[in-house]
């Protein structure tokens, strides 16, 4: 698994597919976000779309 | 609300894609969860309630139980918003 660099989707592929970022295997956390209308943890981490993230990116 | 669930150590990242799995499955009230290197043996599942999350992780494989009380999305913070503590250093 993958990190974008930049909204750090987790993904397989060498680019984003959300953003078309470049992504790292350098990455640190997992938050998992299920419900980001209803999901706290996703506003406070900028997160509004369902999906596997990271918490860092490098 | 959110939880700290207990796992099994360094399997915090796999107990938590194998919970997403099942909240999909079985349409349950879970809105998202955290699994971080800064918390060994724990996972944060935020839910509706605590009943959710009970069944959430009722036979769940590499679950050890679920924590009493609350953790605050405040506490929170400093994991979310790591760029705020490089932010912090270079202000001095
Ligand atoms: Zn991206």
């Amino acid at each position: 698994m993958r990190a974008c660099l930049k909204c750090k989707y987790l993904t397989n592929e060498e680019r984003c597919p959300l953003c078309m970022g470049e992504t790292t295997e350098n990455w640190r956390g997992l938050l998992i976000v299920l419900d980001p209308l209803k999901s706290e943890i996703a506003k406070k981490a900028k997160i509004d779309i369902k999906g596997k993230f990271a918490l860092s990116a490098k | 609300m959110i939880f700290a669930v207990r796992t099994t150590a360094g399997q915090e990242k796999n107990v938590a894609e194998m919970l997403a799995s099942k909240v999909e499955r079985e349409k349950l009230d879970v809105y998202s969860i955290l699994a971080t290197e800064n918390l060994k043996g724990y996972i944060l599942v935020e839910a509706e309630n605590r009943g959710v999350v009970e069944e959430l992780v009722r036979g769940a494989f590499k679950v050890k139980g679920i924590v009493p009380g609350t953790t605050s999305v405040d506490e929170l913070e400093h994991l979310l918003t790591p760029r705020k503590l490089v932010e912090d250093i270079e202000k001095g």
